[in-house]
């Protein structure tokens, strides 16, 4: 195996252009909602009319009178109440005594086209009697609130106990404390969530869905239908129109109810849930209320630092159980990328009438972040030092001990991110510039730096290579491509351990039958995990094809040598064989297999009462400097510059990193300066993108600048660590931050709406 | 009018003559895709906000989801299967999204393209902020815009390669 630094050169580390972009930019490939199987019927889902109410009566005997409606189901029709997933808090496919959010089906119906599914919805005939809501976390955990689940609203409480925060509160020279608030935000990837399936003779069903995780989509199906997932269901991913993490539950959702409604129907069926039902339906970024006390002395060190945090879970436990990803991310992130001493953290997962909290770019981070780099920027203005310099007081570095006691041994670029964003924004002298410009808008700069633990705990991941028929190499890594490019980088990491060219590979959409179990593509995993195992799986495959060029060659294989794609002899350069004769010679169908191998990475290990242990197996680390320009009559905010430098170990294709940084960045102004799902009594009130607003192609800085720092981690593939989420985390605080800085005033509530900060700089006139 | 009431409406896409029976109340977007199968125009918000349904009609761009099908009579409709293809060519500004990595999940892509043909017919020469002005009407999620405004500049420019701008610094710790 190569060393940790082996890191690349070749291919890795070059600008590849993705493998489906010709393919993409043509209009060419088919999404879920472009399927068209023959007799296939339209699904539709009745969705509840109250946030909260008891079920009295289903009467669907007319619906399913109508002409062309081929099926209608209600919760009796469904033995027990299946859900989403095995967890007892999971959403009912179809609920049967009570709904808890606005989200909820009632009814499932499916039909040769929308007008009779309509008709049948029309007539279905639901009695409620609505009940008491609930939309607050916090209040949602009174006593007195409406209880959601027998157990009550509380699905799980996360603690950090290290040191004593108390005693080491009394050592602070100063103390800042402080409340924020996030709103929940939604995805809206641009494709809504969309799935198909098709009865196969025997029993079993075909699948296929737009998600980020084909095998759960299988397991689950399986479970729900009473079918053997390996042998009875056949999953195959169709290209997903945006992730962002909401295409693991959302995704499992649609794909679960169009397969009770094709077994039900015997046809292939497809259903798609329209904008407003992806709005009021779907995974959102958990609210969130979060209190933070923070201690440092004169000199600029942190002492203690204590964080509340009350996530809205919303009415269901999604991905995760009872401990969601955005949950374990809030706890383990909360106290920043910093050497913090004595560290007091609990984070309360709460019930609501509202959509469930799921993932989404970095659960839990963006919030906690938004709070505690409000908190340094607080500390640092207070004791008159300068936020960046108080950062690298405090940042983590090799060697150092998180605030959940992990010592970090390496792969550590945070001080580095922060001195190059310093360079690159030239920080020091903007800072001396005028505040006020020409047309009366105030400048300021923010500084916000983060950590990101990457992948999961249960992220082992395998993977297989081919030899085509064509003689070319195919990866199956059973992981999903949503846009982020990991067909080409995983291509890239092979194409350089067997020394092929990359033009040589090819790769195709997951299918259940042909990939192996890859894990989810999410928690900025993929490169790293499923990279590794497509790392080992290609010294398999070298060995493998030298065998087979020995074979054919009639020479042992120990003479042999792979490169530049071609088996040929160490002492006679000319005796040699291409992968197209190999592949004419060895491959009796499509596919040879030539290399298998997986990749099992450290597990998560913490302690149940102090939290405190090893969460995460590495951390990626950025910072960010924005600059803005307010209006302080009307409140807008232009972004006009984002420096941001993110530590991913090693960037295999720095144009894919550069386009995390850019998404991230713009999904990151967009949860700062516009996005909320407004909701009141569990009634969203902008179901709409004429409602829910997100950033245009006008609202983006003008000046971007993406900075790629390598700390190479050993156990990723040359060194890689992953990116897709951490460039999102710190984004909103740097903004904030930099308001504050051009109106002095903080902002503890997003989003930073005109509005809002307008009402705050009247109020601070008024005095 | 009723509108269920069905009329024969005859137009041209991508050159070709075209004659479909719809009822009067349906959109051009789902007379495109349902009965002429051009999957590539696609459906997301359903109510002219986000342009991944862009198309041009008579060579203007509009929102296939807030077009009836009956307007389209006489009309030249073009979609993206009418800019290029893989089996006979691709306009530059398809090679140019896909070089620039203005793809990522690539929903967007087709309405995103679609939109910059129009944009490039009006004003050949945009500057920045003319594209970032018209894009407006285009929502992505994926990719902060950035490298869509290059990849349409890059074709205004008379290419379809990255240059310069797309040049990211890498600051390789291991090496110090």
């Amino acid at each position: 195996m190569a060393e940790a630094k082996d890191m690349g050169g070749v291919v890795v580390g070059e600008n590849m252009t993705f493998m489906d972009a010709l393919e993409k930019a043509s209009g060419e490939p088919l999404y879920l909602d472009d399927l068209q199987l023959p007799g296939m019927l339209v699904g539709f889902a009745l969705r509840s009319e109250h946030a909260h109410a008891e079920i009295l009566s289903v009467d669907a005997e007319a619906a399913r009178r109508v002409e062309g409606v081929a099926a209608v189901l209600i919760g009796a029709d469904l033995e027990g109440e299946p859900r989403l997933t095995p967890h007892k808090r999971a959403t009912p496919l179809i609920v049967r005594d009570r709904v808890i959010y606005m989200g909820d089906v009632v009814a499932l119906v499916a039909a040769e086209g929308p007008d009779a599914a309509k008709e049948a919805m029309r007539l279905i005939k639901v009695k409620y009697k609505p009940l008491p809501t609930i939309d607050d976390p916090r209040a949602a955990l009174e006593k007195d609130a409406p209880q959601l689940w027998p157990e009550g609203n509380l699905l799980n409480h996360g603690k950090i106990r290290k040191g004593d925060v108390e005693e080491a509160f009394k050592t602070a020279d100063i103390i800042v404390e402080s409340v924020y608030r996030t709103p929940s935000v939604d995805h809206l990837y641009m494709e809504v969530e969309a799935g198909c399936a098709a009865p196969l003779p025997g029993g079993g069903i075909q699948v296929w869905c737009s998600t980020q995780q084909p095998f759960l989509m299988r397991s689950n199906v399986a479970r729900v239908l009473g079918l053997r997932a390996e042998s009875d269901v056949r999953f195959i991913q169709t290209l997903p129109g945006g992730g962002f993490g909401g295409k693991n539950e959302a995704s499992l959702d649609v794909t679960l109810r169009v397969a009770l409604l094709a077994r039900a129907t015997g046809r292939p069926v497809k259903l798609v849930y329209s904008r407003e039902e992806s709005l009021i339906a779907s995974a959102k970024r958990h609210s969130s209320i979060i209190y933070c006390r923070t201690g440092a002395t004169k000199d600029g060190r942190l002492v203690a630092s204590e964080v509340e945090v009350y996530l809205d879970k919303g009415a269901y436990a999604a991905s995760g159980g009872d401990s969601p990803p955005a949950f374990k991310r809030a706890t383990y992130h909360s106290c920043g990328p910093y050497d913090v001493p004595n560290a007091k953290v609990d984070v309360y997962c709460v019930h609501t009438n509202n959509p469930y909290g799921g993932q989404m770019r970095g659960p839990g981070c963006p919030q906690v972040h938004f709070a505690g780099e409000q908190q340094m920027d607080q500390l640092a203005r207070a004791l008159d030092i300068d936020p960046i310099e108080f950062r690298r007081i405090n940042g983590l570095r090799e060697g150092s001990r998180t605030a959940w006691d992990q010592r970090l041994d390496e792969s550590v670029g945070l001080l580095e991110t922060l001195e190059k964003a310093e360079a690159a924004s030239g920080w020091k002298t903007r800072n001396g510039g005028s505040r006020r410009t020409a047309d009366g808008r105030l400048r300021g700069f923010g500084v916000a730096s983060c950590l990101y633990g990457t992948g999961n705990a249960y992220s082992a991941a395998e993977a297989y290579i081919f030899l085509t028929s064509e003689g070319k190499i195919r990866i199956a890594a059973g992981v999903v491509d949503f846009g982020q490019g990991s067909k080409t980088v995983l291509s890239q990491i092979a194409s350089e351990v067997l020394d092929i060219p990359y033009s040589e590979f090819v790769m195709g959409v997951v299918d259940t039958a042909i990939d192996p179990f890859g894990g989810t593509s999410s928690s900025s995993r993929v490169t790293m995990q499923g990279g590794k195992a497509v790392y080992n799986a290609a010294f398999k495959a070298r060995e493998e094809l030298l065998r087979l060029g020995g074979h054919l060659l009639e020479v042992d294989s120990e003479d042999l040598e792979l490169s530049g794609g071609v088996v040929r002899s160490k002492g006679h350069p000319g005796t040699k064989v291409s992968l197209v004769e190999l592949a004419d010679a060895f491959v009796v169908d499509e596919l040879k297999q030539i290399g298998v191998a997986d990749h099992i990475p450290p597990a998560s290990k913490t302690d149940k009462e102090t939290g405190l242990g090893q969460p995460y197996e590495v951390y990626g680390f950025g910072t960010q400097i924005a600059e803005v320009l307010v209006d302080p009559d009307t409140g807008e905010i232009e972004v006009a510059g984002v420096w941001a430098a993110h530590d991913v170990g090693k960037a295999i294709s720095p144009m894919g990193v550069a386009q995390q940084i850019e998404g991230g960045v713009y999904m990151g102004l967009g949860f700062c300066l516009m996005e909320e799902i407004v909701q009141k009594d569990g009634r969203m009130l902008n179901p709409d993108m004429h409602g829910y607003l997100v950033p245009t192609s006008e609202d983006i800085p003008d000046a971007l600048e993406s900075i790629i720092v390598e700390e190479p981690y050993s156990r990723g593939p040359f060194g890689a660590k992953g990116v897709g989420e951490q460039v999102t985390v710190p984004t909103a605080a740097a903004i904030a931050n930099a308001v504050h800085d051009a109106l002095g005033i903080r902002f503890p509530e997003l989003p930073l709406t005109p509005g809002r900060v307008a009402m705050a700089v009247a109020k601070a006139k008024k005095g | 009018m009723s509108l269920s009431a069905k009329s024969v409406v005859s137009f041209t896409l991508n050159g070709e003559p075209v004659e479909v029976m719809v009822s009067t109340g349906r959109y051009l977007v789902d007379v495109l895709r349902e009965d002429l199968s051009m999957m590539g125009t696609k459906r997301s918000c359903d109510q002219g906000v986000c342009g991944t349904c862009s198309v041009l009609l008579n060579g203007r761009l509009v929102s296939s989801c807030l077009t009836l099908a009956v307007r389209a009579e006489g009309a030249e409709v073009t979609t993206i299967e009418g800019l290029g293809s893989l089996e006979e060519g691709l306009h530059p500004l398809q090679e140019s999204f896909a070089s620039h990595g203005a793809t990522q999940c690539g929903y967007c892509t087709p309405g995103m393209i679609v939109s910059a043909v129009a944009l490039l017919e009006e004003n050949p020469d945009p500057s920045e902020e003319e594209i970032k002005h018209w894009l407006t009407g285009n929502l992505c999620r994926c990719t902060g815009y950035q490298k869509i405004i290059d990849a349409i500049r890059a074709v205004a420019e008379g290419r379809t390669e990255p240059g310069p701008e797309a040049e990211v610094e890498i600051v390789k710790a291991y090496e110090e």
